[in-house]
């Protein structure tokens, strides 16, 4: 079913597509049959329909207009134009700066600048310091005993090539050694007074009593070293002495029982032979004279 | 040459050779940041001497590698920042004489080379010279020294959105000065 003609509001609706064609034709018609009824729409729209004289804008237009209206465009543009170098830029960013860019030369020239800075910014970040600037960080960096140490490898040779360099290093000794051995509070004060009085004093008396106590140290440490390294020797001998002692008693007590023994067996061996001479030889007969003049 | 690791980790050990090699190789870099901050030739040296024996002092807490540059140039910075503090000067928006005494510490370039590279490096410094602090800082430590965006905003305690877009109105007023400068730069 066809609907019906449209009123004023939905004429506005479809107006932009009336104007470019775009309606079809059976919205064509119904806007048409609005147009034909309604003065006032009719009034507002002929015009545009008008056949449209193919007059470009005025030069400046879009600048009077920008200028007044939205001045912060460039400004916009060159931002975007940093993000389409970093290649981080939107197609739709892009699509809005590219004909930005076409129409305006300032933000081309401006572009222009931004694509060659790249290449020439970074030649700034170096610059070539003032002379000997390296050398004196280092001299204020460097511990003191690695200075000290390279400054006198750099300058001793000078030094010692001087033809002055003996007497020099000569009366710098002597002054040292005053200043060493005269200084009060020095731990060598004593020894110019000591020197002293031992030259006045009987150089062999004075030699004599420091020997007497070397020899006595001696003799003692002699005593104690021997002492240490002989003990054990003299108690393993001690030991041995004793065992060797314990051990001939008992060689001497078994020999002298075993001795006891044989003197009993022999007598007994005595005893029996007697008996047995007895029995086999009677007595010679004489043996009664004899015993008669005995007394 | 040694790689940066080696050196640095012979620098801890009290490789006095080593840290000599090391100041060698970064006094440029550091001269040039105390000078892009201070705009004066005895300002930057003694400064530039104040962030060496720094670094000297806290040679145990430098990080490995890529890492040094960044806290090389963070440490610098904060140097020129409290010099600055300390001289109650901010820098001057005057040209800066550098085709008068620096060269650039890079390899010889032919005559023509240095004459034109010397001719931009005046230019850029003179639009440099015209930016306000905020985007000279931006320009220095991103398009100069080279410091990732993230770098630049642990540097200057900032958001990484705000260090981003700091960076790109930087770029856009340098490129704006120089364009007022030399309309055919670029060309």
């Amino acid at each position: 079913m066809e609907r019906d003609a449209v009123d004023c509001r939905q004429l506005e609706d479809r107006l932009e597509a009336l104007l470019d064609g775009a309606l079809d034709a059976a919205e064509r018609r119904r806007c048409d049959e609005h147009l034909a009824a309604c003065a006032g729409c009719r009034e507002l729209v002929a015009p545009l329909l008008a056949p449209r004289a193919a007059e470009p804008p005025p030069p400046g237009l879009l600048t009077g207009v920008m200028a007044r209206t939205a001045a912060g465009a460039c400004r916009q543009a060159r931002l975007l134009a940093c993000e389409r170098l970093d290649g981080t830029l939107s197609t739709a960013d892009g699509q809005l700066l590219a004909p930005h860019l076409e129409r305006c030369g300032d933000c081309r020239a401006v572009v222009r600048a931004l694509a060659a800075l790249p290449a020439d910014l970074p030649a700034l970040a170096e610059l070539e310091p003032p002379h000997g600037f390296a050398d004196a960080v280092l001299a204020a960096t460097l511990p003191l005993a690695v200075r000290l140490r390279r400054w006198w490898r750099a300058s001793w040779p000078g030094w010692v090539r001087r033809p002055r360099f003996a007497s020099e290093a000569a009366f710098v000794a002597t002054l040292v050694l005053v200043l060493v051995v005269a200084t009060p509070g020095s731990p060598l004060e004593a020894v110019p007074r000591g020197a002293l009085e031992l030259a006045r004093t009987d150089p062999v008396a004075g030699v004599e009593a420091p020997v007497a106590v070397l020899e006595q140290r001696l003799g003692e440490r002699v005593r104690a070293v021997r002492q240490q390294r002989l003990a054990p020797a003299a108690a393993a001998v001690r030991g041995w002495a004793v065992g060797a002692y314990a051990g001939a008693g008992r060689l001497v007590a078994a020999a002298e029982q075993r001795l006891g023994t044989l003197r009993d067996g022999a007598a007994s061996l005595l005893t029996q032979a007697g008996v047995a001479l007895q029995l086999i030889e009677p007595p010679p007969p004489d043996s009664e004279q004899t015993d008669e003049e005995t007394p | 040459m040694l790689d940066l690791d080696t050196l640095l980790e012979r620098c801890r050990r009290g490789d006095d050779l080593a840290w000599e090699a090391l100041v060698r190789r970064y006094q440029g870099r550091v001269f040039a940041v105390a000078f892009h901050y201070l705009r004066d030739r005895e300002e930057a040296r003694d400064a530039a001497q104040e962030i060496f024996i720094k670094v000297y002092q806290n040679l145990h807490s430098v990080q490995q590698g890529q890492r040094f540059v960044p806290w090389l140039l963070r440490l610098a910075r904060n140097a020129c920042v409290d010099r600055l503090r300390r001289l109650k000067v901010r820098t001057p928006a005057v040209a800066v004489p550098v085709e008068e005494s620096y060269d650039l510490a890079t390899a010889e370039p032919s005559p023509e080379e240095a004459s034109i590279a010397g001719t931009r490096r005046s230019l850029l410094y003179r639009a440099i010279a015209r930016l306000g602090d905020n985007s000279r800082e931006m320009i220095l430590l991103k398009e100069i020294q080279q410091l990732k965006l993230e770098e630049i905003a642990e540097l200057l305690a900032l958001p990484l959105g705000t260090v981003k877009s700091r960076s790109h109105r930087a770029r856009v007023e340098l490129a704006e000065a120089v364009y007022e400068l030399d309309p055919s730069y670029g060309a």
